[in-house]
């Protein structure tokens, strides 16, 4: 019996982990302190709409998604005593929302983007920053990320006819996201 | 009378004198067998090369996955690619790879003369998928060949939603073989 003669096959392997992967398009509007009119502090607040505005959001896994507040610059002449705004933020004059949201795909179209610690309504925002949302599974054989999210976030300054002199205030909100 | 007693003796010593013993005989039949030789290196594939941006592609593409640098054969001859299964997911995973097939997809190209996308497969126009069936015939000859060269890319496909973070471990065969 006579065989065929070729040489060895060829064989590849794909290995490695992959890393936790999340993207988002965003763009933000910053508070403008100069539109604080008679309303505002009869309201006792002024509300800036969509501060940041995420239009697609994606994670390859279950995320969450926290909000820290900077510190405030405020007038010279402010009140640090008697002024609710304290200049190392440990005030709750800022306040957040998660607004307008697209849960995004998943699976089983379930365990998508969700708003968390009761973020769908105003929170005050901290400097040790608060998880505002979440979404995707570490669940045992239903793991999973989001595609295709979205969401604002709103914004809200408390005001005091009292306190709040005029002159320049500024307040930084940073939004990161991270594996669970 | 006594020719032939000379004869005798001359038909005796002619006997006695070859030497059989020194003699071998071999007679050469048969067809030649079917041979090929081909010099072909793949590249492992590294999933921690995932990014974003491959994400948001929906794959990751490893051009020159196989290259076949020489193949000569006297021969018609076929090369199947064959999806070994991923050996390892991530615990929770549920998208569409399994441990036997899915998600991985090739195409043919710098093919030299001589070398053909298989018959009736599109692996020469678009990114197709494997399976495990070890009958996907990517490139074929029409007969004999010498000396062609191929690339074979990859793709591997990617899923924002299910593809979690993990490890994975992918194995995929070339082989080939006569028709």
């Amino acid at each position: 019996m006579i065989f065929a003669d070729t040489d060895a096959d060829v064989a590849v392997t794909g290995s490695g982990t992959i890393p936790f992967c999340a993207s988002w398009t965003s763009g933000t509007t910053a508070p403008n302190y100069a539109t604080v009119d008679i309303d505002a502090y009869d309201a006792d607040f002024l509300e800036f709409a969509s501060i940041i505005a995420v239009t697609d959001f994606d994670a390859n896994y279950a995320f969450n998604i926290t909000a820290t507040k900077g510190t405030w610059t405020l007038p010279a002449a402010y009140d640090v005593t008697n002024g609710a705004k304290k200049t190392n933020g440990s005030d709750s004059d800022f306040l957040i929302k998660v607004a307008d949201i697209t849960v995004g795909t998943t699976p089983a179209s379930s365990g998508g983007f969700a708003v968390a610690n009761s973020h769908d309504s105003y929170q005050a925002a901290t400097t040790s920053g608060a998880v505002i949302a979440s979404g995707g599974s570490t669940s045992s054989g239903s793991a999973h990320g989001v595609e295709s999210a979205a969401f604002n976030i709103d914004g809200k300054v408390l005001l005091d006819w009292d306190t709040d002199i005029p002159g320049a205030y500024a307040l930084s909100i940073t939004i990161t996201v991270a594996s669970q | 009378m006594l020719w032939r007693k000379l004869l005798f003796i001359i038909m005796v010593q002619f006997v006695f004198s070859t030497d059989y013993s020194r003699q071998i005989k071999v007679d050469f039949n048969g067809e030649d067998r079917d041979l090929t030789s081909i010099n072909w290196n793949g590249t492992n594939i590294d999933f921690t090369t995932v990014n974003i941006s491959a994400l948001d592609a929906g794959y990751i593409e490893i051009q020159d996955l196989v290259v076949i640098s020489e193949l000569s054969s006297n021969s018609q001859i076929k090369i199947t690619a064959t999806h070994g299964g991923w050996g390892t997911l991530p615990t929770g995973y549920t998208g569409d790879k399994t441990s036997s097939t899915g998600d991985v997809q090739i195409k043919i190209d710098n093919l030299a003369s001589g070398f053909y996308v298989y018959s009736g497969s599109n692996y020469g126009n678009e990114y197709t998928a494997i399976s495990n069936s070890g009958s996907d015939h990517i490139i074929e000859t029409a007969g004999a060949v010498s000396g062609l060269t191929a690339d074979i890319n990859a793709r591997v496909l990617l899923d924002w939603s299910t593809d979690i973070t993990g490890n994975y471990v992918l194995s995929l065969d070339f082989t080939v073989t006569n028709y």
